[in-house]
């Protein structure tokens, strides 16, 4: 069984941050775009343990939606697919809830890092 | 073109505005599909693009809410949709939306579906000037129908108005009409 917790390759797409610079014209705006993007999934992973905690299998799941679109257009592909997987399989109280959750946060950690990064001016 | 912009995902939201306003129309955005219809209902904007999975009042809900309104202008829905959501497509369609776009979205293929919806509102403007426009004869003044039957001012108005006519005769006509007619008759009755 691989370890849903493993992330392979970048942690974030930088084309797909690139994209968006050139579909926007404006860098400026793309570096906003990332510190939505950080606050408003830190709060979003955090809901979805709360949720998580009380049973609400619905309500994980419909966070894990929004989590899912968000890192796609940002370019956190890992994170993005964890978030499909949880909207499609998550239920609270299962084997692998834990797991699943655990994985989502130690993936957001690594985009953090790494948008973090690119935000005090270092790409690689 | 005016655009509504709806979704509660605040990173796709923003980006959609910036997108649509770089590509030249005026945006005003909506965190959630119940603030969406508040901002629809006291300024109704010809294009809305929505997120359709939202809490409470989703994009299906705002489409069908916004198709309910009795003859208003009509407004263009482009619902975004994650990529696996083809299959509910019949579903956005029966809701009343025009089009769909997957998110996260495409910039191309976004500014291609908002200049069909702006092709669109324009043919719509364009037939309703036509409907506006009345065929009337130059000579009896029936009018034409849009079943093709000429038919007289008072029929054409009660067919299609809620307004009740009542005959009367004003005051020009009285003079040249009215007052001979009734002076001919008299002299007819005295022969």
């Amino acid at each position: 069984v691989s370890d849903p917790a493993a992330g392979h390759g970048d942690a974030v797409d930088e084309k797909a941050l690139a994209a968006l610079a050139e579909m926007t014209g404006d860098a400026a705006l793309v570096t906003e775009l990332i510190d939505v993007y950080l606050t408003d999934t830190a709060e979003r992973v955090a809901a979805m343990r709360e949720a998580a905690t009380r049973g609400d299998t619905r309500a994980v799941r419909r966070l894990a939606h929004t989590l899912r679109g968000s890192s796609a257009t940002i370019g956190a592909r890992e994170l993005a697919m964890l978030g499909a997987r949880v909207e499609q399989t998550f239920t609270a109280g299962s084997a692998d809830a834990r797991t699943l959750l655990e994985a989502v946060v130690v993936e957001f950690d690594r985009v953090r890092a790494r948008l973090l990064r690119r935000q005090k001016g270092d790409p690689a | 073109v005016k655009v509504l912009v709806v979704d509660d995902d605040p990173v796709s939201r923003m980006l959609l505005k910036a997108t649509v306003v770089r590509l030249g129309h005026e945006v005003t955005v909506a965190e959630n599909g119940a603030e969406a219809w508040r901002l629809f209902s006291a300024a109704p904007s010809p294009l809305v693009l929505t997120d359709w999975m939202m809490d409470d009042v989703d994009g299906l809900e705002l489409c069908r809410r916004i198709r309910a309104r009795p003859s208003a202008p009509y407004t263009y829905v482009i619902l975004l949709t994650a990529k696996d959501a083809r299959a509910h497509y019949v579903q956005g369609i029966e809701a009343g939306a025009d089009d769909f776009l997957g998110k996260p979205f495409d910039h191309d293929l976004l500014a291609a579906r908002i200049h069909v919806a702006q092709r669109i509102l324009g043919l719509r403007d364009h037939v309703e000037h036509l409907e506006r426009l009345l065929p009337i004869c130059m000579y009896c003044k029936k009018i034409r129908n849009p079943d093709e039957r000429w038919l007289r001012v008072e029929e054409f108005i009660t067919t299609r108005t809620s307004e009740q006519l009542t005959h009367g005769i004003c005051p020009d006509c009285y003079v040249t009409v009215a007052r001979p007619a009734v002076a001919r008759a008299l002299r007819d009755r005295q022969r």
